[in-house]
């Protein structure tokens, strides 16, 4: 028997006599800390923001007929309550966000932003450029994301919020209404959205950090 | 455009995944906890090799019970060992050994599995992954969180420690 055979049969005889030393998983027993348990299910979990953002109002309405399978009626219409701008539709469990701006207001040019101030960890991982816009995904040596999605154009655009369990807060950023979904699970990133100053860029922040990051991130956006 | 960000991005993974962190967790726990001898630092182990495993989810799908739990196993002892030796070197200690985790009781005829049990952490499980598990030195590079000419080089040293040890035990050619 040449080395390499003798060495997977002694590392199997091995790995037994590793395993036969080990207690039976049913045997181990341990509480493990509020914060274990959050970062487990964070590994596990669906979707690390509430939002999902729709290129084309036909396609947003499309995703939204499949989402609530003809159980969302709408519960009400809100209009311009939230953010300038936008008609907020709220249906069972997500709510829809209809920009009816005024888009001749849209920039010709485009202008591209960052945040300025990150949570301690953290660096700038992906960049997707979009034609209006751009997502920037941050992470920290977990792998857990942030993410930063600024877009200027948005005629004809819909937002969709994934509302079921979500706590729903009107705040502020620099002076600027914004909303804050924080999950009641714990199984979503927070998320943070709002409107530039001048109507016509919409900001989305997702992270999970204590919702003072957030906005603290958010302030620090900065044009480029 | 979706924005939604998956770990695993398969629900048959995410659900395999739970299960599996559910029921070996406590096992990763007892094993870290050997080693770095303290309950936070253990969970931070276990928890940072549940981050890796689900890196490289890829490599664990359709395997027997039996290689996942040595594989998880293995991940739990690999973390605690980083952590007990990042600790060791801040706080500047001399003198201290390599961290020896779980102290095995065996009866066997194979001396070279003896071997394999008296190497230190990070080289006996560069022997199981490669030579137990199957796995290839780039796979193991990504498992142990290392570049691959480093797995490369852990690899060879792993042996050629191995081979010194097994002769003194007894005199055989390789």
């Amino acid at each position: 028997m040449n080395f390499e055979d003798q060495l997977r049969e002694a590392a199997a005889e091995a790995n037994r006599i590793i395993m036969s030393n080990l207690p039976e998983p049913s045997e181990c027993v341990h509480e493990f800390s509020p914060k274990f348990e959050r970062q487990l299910a964070r590994m596990t979990r669906r979707a690390e923001t509430p939002v999902r953002y729709c290129l084309q109002r036909a396609a947003c309405a499309a995703l939204l007929l499949g989402l609530i399978l003809g159980a969302g009626v709408v519960v009400s219409t809100d209009a311009g309550a939230r953010f300038r701008g936008w008609v907020k539709e709220q249906y069972e469990t997500w709510t829809r966000y209809i920009f009816e701006g005024d888009s001749s207001k849209a920039p010709v040019e485009r202008k591209d932003y960052q945040l300025s101030w990150l949570p301690e960890g953290y660096e700038e991982s992906t960049v997707r450029e979009e034609l209006a816009g751009r997502m920037i995904v941050y992470k920290n040596e977990d792998d857990l994301p942030i993410r930063f999605h600024y877009t200027t154009n948005l005629e004809n655009r819909d937002l969709l919020v994934d509302s079921e369990n979500l706590a729903e807060t009107m705040i502020q950023v620099c002076g600027r209404d914004a909303q804050l979904y924080e999950p009641i699970d714990d199984r979503t990133a927070p998320t943070i959205v709002w409107m530039s100053e001048d109507d016509n860029v919409l900001f989305i922040i997702s992270g999970y950090i204590e919702a003072e990051g957030l906005v603290k991130m958010a302030e620090s956006v900065e044009q480029i | 455009m979706l924005i939604y960000v998956l770990i695993l991005d398969d629900p048959e993974d995410q659900e395999s995944f739970d299960k599996m962190a559910r029921t070996y967790k406590g096992l990763m726990f007892t094993v870290a906890r050997n080693i770095v001898k303290q309950d936070q630092d253990a969970e931070d182990a276990v928890q940072k090799a549940l981050w890796a495993v689900a890196r490289n989810y890829d490599t664990l799908r359709g395997k027997p019970e039996p290689v996942v739990r040595s594989y998880l196993v293995t991940a739990a002892e690999n973390h605690a060992k980083n952590i007990y030796n990042t600790k060791k070197r801040r706080r500047e200690r001399s003198g201290d050994s390599e961290p020896t985790g779980q102290v095995y009781h065996y009866v066997t005829d194979n001396k070279l599995a003896e071997c394999i049990l008296q190497l230190p952490l990070e080289y006996r499980e560069v022997i199981l992954l490669k030579h137990f598990h199957g796995y290839t030195l780039k796979e193991i590079a990504k498992i142990q969180g290392i570049s691959q000419s480093k797995s490369e080089k852990r690899h060879r040293d792993a042996k050629r420690i191995l081979k010194a040890m097994y002769e003194t035990e007894e005199a055989c050619e390789f």
